[in-house]
């Protein structure tokens, strides 16, 4: 048994091998104390009881030596070997092999076992012998022999009146002792054994108290680290030690756990219906762009979970080059490949998943399918072009009848007829001219509207242009009975912009201006203003305002009131003044007048 | 103490008038009969009170030269002894015989067994020369004046044909010397041999006979010449109506003997001739030199 193997001990053998060790140790000590003084205490009786019975023979023989009465010798040496006190009771063990008087020449004079030893012949001569024959007083002596154990053969001199009769000797054997000894041996170990089981027992039953609930812990422990957190297994103990506190404290901790856990999977629970029921497909990936997970808005293209999670984003893409894991905050439009092979659109916005450390571990992706609203704005630009197209050449088929119908008359009367006379003639010539120019002003106007032509900026005094264009316009017919007003309160100096353009602008706003005034007399204001960088031009009438709602769609092409306009001098004029990187913007309450405001920057540049 | 008392009260006020005022009569033994036997002795002593309706008082001695003293001196009444005592003693002082056991068919006599260990090579006595020996006591017939004879007519003595030679004072000792070989042989009274051999064979079955002497009158019972003559009577017809009481029986069947008979004074002179051979041969055997030490 290696070390090792005592490490994979529970507490509780090892608190019972430790008590069955103590125990054993010290009942081994006591044993070993024990059976040593219980060998001397045997041993010394042992000897005593031999000179004792040695001394008894001597006494005993005096008489019976002087009477020669061999018969009651041979009974005194046999009764000190089979007497009852010569045995052991316990053990029916003779503890007396032998008894013999013997005559100071050595001849044998009682034996206890005569049929061995002779009476009357003389004993075979040894040292044993020798030295038994010579002691004057008591001699033991230890002989080893080679059946029996240790032997004490004892020898008392027979004396009368000092003159030695004899040497009575006995022969104590010590296989008793060893005997008994084994006796006490097996009884110390049994009580070792006693003590050894008894210690196991308290052992086990001390240590089952301590570990019974470590075991338990470590099994709820066990449980809680495969992952069951909702049903922790609490300890169970009464006791108040370390143990027991151990055991409160984790049986708290297990509880805490639960319920942190039963919240976690609660809100957990929460997001995951609010990802899954999202109307958006929710999605992320790794940093290598495989997908990890999509919610349940991805059956919609026919997918489920498991037929996207671990492949790569890219195969759903119709481009697979596209970043759609590249966490642009701008939402990109991407195009999918559902299940069955159709194209999706979708606007996509990512973001970038980090660690708390920062690190990027995938991107999270939230797409709408706008598919169907692609498809229904591509039908409304194209219904819309439609209805622009119709309007426009209503519009301009209306524009052009008018004029065209005049000069028609006017043609048809000059070529029909007698003639007409020669004023007739001119005011009918006048008129196919007039009508002639205006058909030509609304076709240079189309022409201008479709014609983009990129601005062609260079110094210009603006306050040139704007005298320029007021000169003509005050020649119009619409001027006439009109107040055009110019106020110049700060010279403009000279501005970087396409002069032509921005005559055109001006011209167009102030027409109108002058056109809303109507027939009733009114008056145009036009201003001019330079600050940071920019000059304004400020054209402002006294008419009767627009009307709020029409407010906002001034600038749209076609929205007018007027009835012989198209309605595309604003919608010109703002596409050259945005041309200029400047704003034009209007003002108007009803009642009370419009107020239109140009900026431009000074040096072309906003 | 107070029990003491009260029954030395009670002895004083009944030795006047009942028997137990008598002198108690006084029997004696030795154990050459049989050693272990003390409480089958007691038994018939016992009996024989009751019979006579007086105490008696059973004596115990070593050997019979003390049981001959006693009745010399008359401090015994009644001795159980051996054939030769008694011819010495009836010589000298007059006792009388008062019955005899029989304990054979043959009669009121028995035998002087010749013994030797089992595994003894010896098949005969003479064969014993230069080896040991065990008599049992000096005044015994079968264990010491029948091998004294039986040598005598060797023209030997003890002294010169054994090496050596002991008594033990009784016939089972004689038994136990030879089986445990502290002798090479031994004399001892067939009847004591025949008892042993029925009650402890494991001790006899140790030993071999290997001689029977012709028959010789058995070890009466004898009396003191001056003992009461109504009282001889009275005893008498006690021994010889034993075996007609069942308790009678039980102690004769105890003790292996038949009955108890009468027998007269000639069944012992095989004994006087043997006795006096051997004191012609050796007159330096002089019974009285053979006293216990």
């Amino acid at each position: 048994m290696t070390l090792h193997a005592v490490h994979r001990w529970t507490i509780g053998t090892k608190l019972a091998a430790t008590f069955v060790a103590v125990i054993c140790a010290v009942a081994l000590l006591i044993s070993v104390s024990m059976i040593t003084h219980e060998r001397r205490a045997l041993d010394a009786e042992l000897r005593q009881r031999g000179v004792n019975l040695a001394q008894n023979l001597a006494r005993l023989s005096v008489d019976l030596v002087l009477q020669d009465d061999l018969w009651r010798l041979y009974t005194v040496a046999r009764d000190i070997v089979q007497a009852p006190g010569a045995t052991v009771p316990a053990a029916q063990d003779r503890i007396v092999l032998y008894a013999m008087v013997v005559t100071p020449r050595g001849e044998l004079l009682a034996h206890s076992d005569p049929a061995r030893f002779s009476v009357g012949e003389p004993l075979p001569p040894d040292s044993l012998t020798g030295a038994a024959l010579g002691a004057t007083d008591v001699l033991i002596q230890p002989v080893v022999t080679q059946t029996d154990a240790l032997i004490y053969d004892i020898a008392v001199p027979v004396v009368l009146d000092r003159q030695r009769l004899a040497t009575a000797r006995v022969g104590i054997t010590t296989r008793y002792l060893e005997a008994t000894l084994a006796r006490v041996k097996r009884e110390v170990l049994l009580i070792v054994s006693v003590l050894a089981a008894v210690g196991l027992g308290l052992g086990l039953a001390v240590s089952r108290r301590i570990t019974r609930p470590l075991a338990q812990l470590s099994t709820s422990v066990e449980t809680l680290s495969r992952g069951q957190l909702d049903r922790p297994i609490l300890v169970d103990t009464v006791e108040k030690d370390e143990v027991g506190r151990l055991a409160d404290a984790f049986n708290q901790m297990a509880r805490n756990l639960r319920d942190s856990v039963a919240a976690m999977r609660a809100t957990q629970q929460y997001l995951e219906n609010l990802l899954e029921h999202a109307n958006d497909f929710i999605y992320t990936v790794d940093a290598g762009g495989v997908l990890t997970y999509v919610n349940r808005k991805f059956r919609e293209l026919g997918y489920e979970k498991h037929d996207l999670v671990g492949r790569p984003l890219g195969t759903l893409l119709v481009d697979p080059t596209r970043g759609a894991w590249g966490g642009e905050p701008k939402a990109i439009e991407v195009d999918v490949r559902d299940r069955a092979g159709g194209i999706r659109v979708w606007v996509l916005t990512t973001s970038l998943l980090r660690e708390p450390e920062g690190r990027q571990t995938g991107t999270l992706g939230i797409a709408k399918d706008i598919t169907e609203r692609k498809e229904m704005e591509q039908r409304l630009r194209d219904s819309e072009k439609l209805a622009s197209v119709g309007a426009l050449a209503g519009a301009m088929a209306h524009e052009i009848r008018n004029p065209l119908g005049s000069i028609v008359t006017a043609v048809n009367l000059l070529a029909t007829g007698p003639g007409p006379a020669d004023a007739e003639r001119q005011a009918l010539l006048k008129v196919v001219q007039e009508e002639s120019r205006r058909l030509s002003r609304i076709l240079g106007d189309f022409l201008e509207l479709g014609r983009s032509r990129p601005p062609f900026l260079a110094p210009h005094d603006l306050d040139g242009v704007v005298d320029e264009v007021l000169a003509a316009l005050a020649l119009t017919e619409r001027a006439r009975g009109k107040t055009i007003r110019k106020v110049l309160t700060l010279r403009t100096g000279r501005v970087l912009v396409d002069a032509d353009q921005l005559k055109q602008v001006l011209w167009n706003v102030a027409l109108n201006a002058l056109e809303a005034l109507g027939d009733a007399p009114g008056e145009v204001v036009v201003s001019t203003a330079r600050e940071d960088g920019q000059v304004r031009i400020v054209v402002t009438d006294t008419g009767p305002g627009i009307a709020r709602d029409r407010l906002p769609r001034v600038f749209e092409p076609f929205r007018t009131t007027k009835r012989d306009g198209m309605g595309l001098g604003l919608a010109i004029a703002r596409r050259i003044v945005e041309s200029h990187r400047g704003h034009i913007r209007v003002e108007s309450e009803p009642g009370r007048g419009t107020s239109v405001t140009i900026t431009v920057p000074t040096d072309g540049r906003s | 103490m107070r029990g003491f008392t009260v029954s030395s009260l009670l002895s004083l006020l009944v030795l006047p008038v009942g028997v137990a005022a008598e002198a108690p009569l006084r029997i004696a033994i030795t154990p050459v009969l049989v050693e272990h036997y003390l409480d089958v002795n007691r038994q018939w002593v016992a009996y024989v009170g009751e019979q006579l309706g007086r105490p008696t008082q059973l004596l115990q001695r070593r050997s019979y030269k003390e049981i001959s003293d006693l009745l010399e001196q008359g401090e015994v009444d009644i001795a159980f002894v051996c054939g030769l005592p008694y011819i010495i003693d009836h010589a000298r002082f007059g006792v009388e015989l008062l019955v005899a056991p029989q304990v054979y068919e043959a009669g009121p006599v028995y035998y002087s067994y010749v013994i030797v260990p089992a595994d003894s090579p010896v098949a005969r006595f003479e064969e014993l020369r230069g080896k040991r020996y065990a008599f049992s006591d000096p005044l015994s017939n079968s264990g010491r004046l029948v091998p004294a004879y039986m040598l005598a007519q060797m023209g030997e003595t003890p002294d010169s044909f054994f090496k050596r030679y002991m008594y033990t004072f009784s016939h089972s000792g004689n038994v136990e010397a030879v089986a445990v070989k502290l002798v090479d042989g031994a004399s001892v009274d067939s009847y004591v041999y025949d008892y042993l051999a029925a009650t402890n064979p494991a001790l006899t079955a140790k030993t071999r006979v290997i001689q029977r002497s012709p028959p010789h009158g058995i070890t009466p019972v004898v009396v003191r010449k001056e003992l009461d003559r109504q009282l001889k009577g009275a005893v008498r017809r006690v021994f010889l109506q034993m075996h007609e009481t069942a308790k009678g029986r039980e102690i004769l069947k105890a003790m292996m003997i038949r009955a108890f008979v009468v027998v007269p004074d000639r069944l012992y002179d095989s004994i006087r001739e043997m006795r006096a051979l051997v004191e012609r041969r050796t007159p330096q055997l002089s019974l009285e030199r053979a006293r216990p030490r």
